[in-house]
């Protein structure tokens, strides 16, 4: 797969949706690619699998004040104060959405892929890894006036095999 | 007379929006009525009077694609109409979709005025 067109696949499907969505602007910035573990983490995660021929995953990280606004907005309420079940809902739906539409968009190349239901992740200091052992490629947004953060990869399932077999890639989900 | 609708995802979240996106289009809408997956959405359409559905094909427990299968093989279900909204785009699960007899499907994200304009097709034009 061609980052540079991966890259362009998260940006356009994560303003899509949340243009379509919640009605705001996001704006792309520097994508970079990371590897190894990550640093520490304090917010809300959404992992969202893809399988098939190609296999992968996709995670959108966003920190609690954030996470609290763009539920706010998805749902016209603004009340949302505090981490609930519609918060943990919203953020997964958003992951759902987002990680489906780069799946979606990059089956014309790859060939049909399915997508799990999706995981999300809440707390203080974690780390959530997506892909031990692979470059990830991440794209980091500023929307309503703070950072999400999108993180994808996506590899041929026979290489994921032989780096599961290898005890390099373990799930983490 | 208004039609009672029936909203099956596994996201309350959508519910909610499906909910007042249906409510704002002002088509006759009666009841509301909502499912968290394919199987309480079978209970729903045996204990109320459905007349319309709105579905998700990716859902825990029973998916979107079976609770359709299972709608149609009910001669009191078979013509009321359903509406995928997915995130699964892929032509392989539309086409799948529409042949088990989907009415349609709405692919997220979407606008409100795609889901009015769904409504249209179905016959609950404003």
């Amino acid at each position: 797969m061609n980052n540079q067109k991966t890259v362009e696949l998260i940006q356009h499907s994560t303003c899509e949706v949340l243009s379509m969505m919640l009605g705001v602007q996001a704006e792309a910035g520097e994508p970079y690619e990371e590897s190894g573990t990550t640093e520490t983490f304090s917010g809300i995660v959404s992992l969202v699998s893809v399988s098939g021929d190609w296999a992968g995953m996709g995670s959108i990280y966003c920190g609690t004040e954030l996470a609290l606004k763009l539920t706010g907005m998805m749902l016209l309420d603004d009340q949302v104060s505090t981490v609930n079940d519609d918060v943990l809902d919203a953020m997964a739906e958003l992951g759902n959405m987002i990680v489906g539409n780069v799946k979606t968009m990059l089956e014309a190349e790859l060939g049909p892929l399915a997508l799990s239901i999706p995981t999300v992740i809440c707390g203080r200091n974690y780390r959530a890894l997506n892909g031990i052992g692979k470059t990830r490629i991440v794209v980091p947004f500023e929307v309503a006036g703070g950072t999400m953060i999108v993180k994808f990869y996506i590899l041929p399932q026979a290489s994921a095999n032989r780096l599961r077999q290898a005890g390099v890639v373990q799930n983490v989900a | 007379m208004a039609l009672d609708v029936l909203i099956v995802d596994d996201s309350a979240a959508i519910r909610k929006i499906l909910q007042r996106v249906l409510v704002q289009a002002n088509v006759g809408i009666g009841k509301i009525i909502e499912a968290n997956d394919g199987r309480e959405g079978l209970e729903r359409m045996t204990s109320e009077n459905v007349g319309l559905v709105f579905s998700d094909i990716n859902m825990p427990n029973m998916d979107g694609l079976e609770f359709l299968q299972l709608v149609r093989a009910n001669p009191c279900w078979k013509n009321v109409p359903v509406v995928m909204v997915t995130t699964e785009g892929s032509q392989d699960k539309v086409f799948q979709a529409l042949q088990m007899g989907a009415s349609g499907y709405v692919k997220k994200p979407f606008t409100p005025d795609q889901i009015r304009e769904k409504l249209g097709t179905l016959g609950c034009a404003a």
